[in-house]
């Protein structure tokens, strides 16, 4: 691994590798394999919300009341267990090629997509209410 | 997160400033994978039980009791393979592999579009 140290004891003909190739610390691999985790049980817990808000929930006044909730937080939940992957990988590209992360717009989606059903759920149940 | 370049008797700071002596950085990489370890045990979890859920709600709709049971025993003997898959990868202390991770979001993606398929044709 990085230490400096061990550079003096290496032959004076190694050839140097290039930088893509050299091996970096495999707790960062961790970590970005922790946090595409975390993204799958968030994408999970939507999809489980969406669903448990479509199937349990008593119904709305409001004809498909129950699927304007629903529905968005399960595409949510699709929506976002294919970016973890595509996040996990260009995290992945960019600690290879010891370039800076790239930036993430997935906690901006999360965070935009429940604030906008939660205020649909809000006005669904404020103004319509449950039907029974 | 500390040195990646640390040595023998290397003094860390972990956590929450809880000063430690570590003889052998494989210490801190041993701590690393148990907390990755359990992030997937985790997952595959939540996976599990929220594709029960779906199942209950999925199965009726096959009709036939037979085909239920195959269904069932399918599903469990794929959960069984992965797990053993990924218990065999964990031994060898393998970095992750890009199909394990493309594997785990696909099945996210199929409970998803499950999901979305259940919540437009039927709601209770």
């Amino acid at each position: 691994m990085g230490d400096a140290g061990s550079d003096d004891d290496a032959p004076d003909d190694a050839p140097e590798p290039p930088p893509i190739d050299r091996e970096i610390d495999p707790r960062l691999h961790y970590a970005n394999e922790r946090t595409f985790l975390a993204w799958i049980r968030t994408s999970l817990a939507l999809i489980t919300a969406g669903l448990v808000v479509t199937q349990l929930l008593p119904a709305f006044k409001v004809a498909g009341g129950r699927r304007i909730v629903g529905l968005p937080l399960i595409v949510l939940g699709i929506i976002l267990a294919v970016q973890a992957y595509r996040q996990w990988e260009a995290n992945e590209h960019a600690m290879r090629g010891r370039r800076p992360l790239p930036r993430s717009w997935l906690p901006v989606v999360l965070a935009v997509g429940v604030a906008l059903v939660a205020v649909a759920a809000l006005i669904l149940g404020a103004v319509a209410g449950v039907g029974r | 997160m500390s040195d990646p370049g640390v040595g023998d008797d290397d003094l860390i700071l972990v956590g929450d400033a809880d000063l430690i002596l570590v003889g052998d950085a494989d210490l801190i990489l041993d701590g690393d994978l148990e907390r990755t370890e359990f992030a997937w045990v985790r997952s595959g979890l939540a996976l599990a039980v929220i594709g029960l859920l779906l199942l209950k709600r999925l199965l009726p709709l096959v009709g036939h009791r037979v085909a239920q049971g195959f269904i069932i025993i399918g599903l469990g003997l794929a959960f069984a393979a992965i797990g053993v898959a990924f218990e065999r990868h964990r031994r060898h202390r393998e970095l992750p592999s890009r199909s394990a991770l493309k594997l785990v979001s696909l099945a996210t993606v199929v409970i998803g579009v499950a999901a979305l398929v259940l919540a437009v044709v039927s709601t209770a």
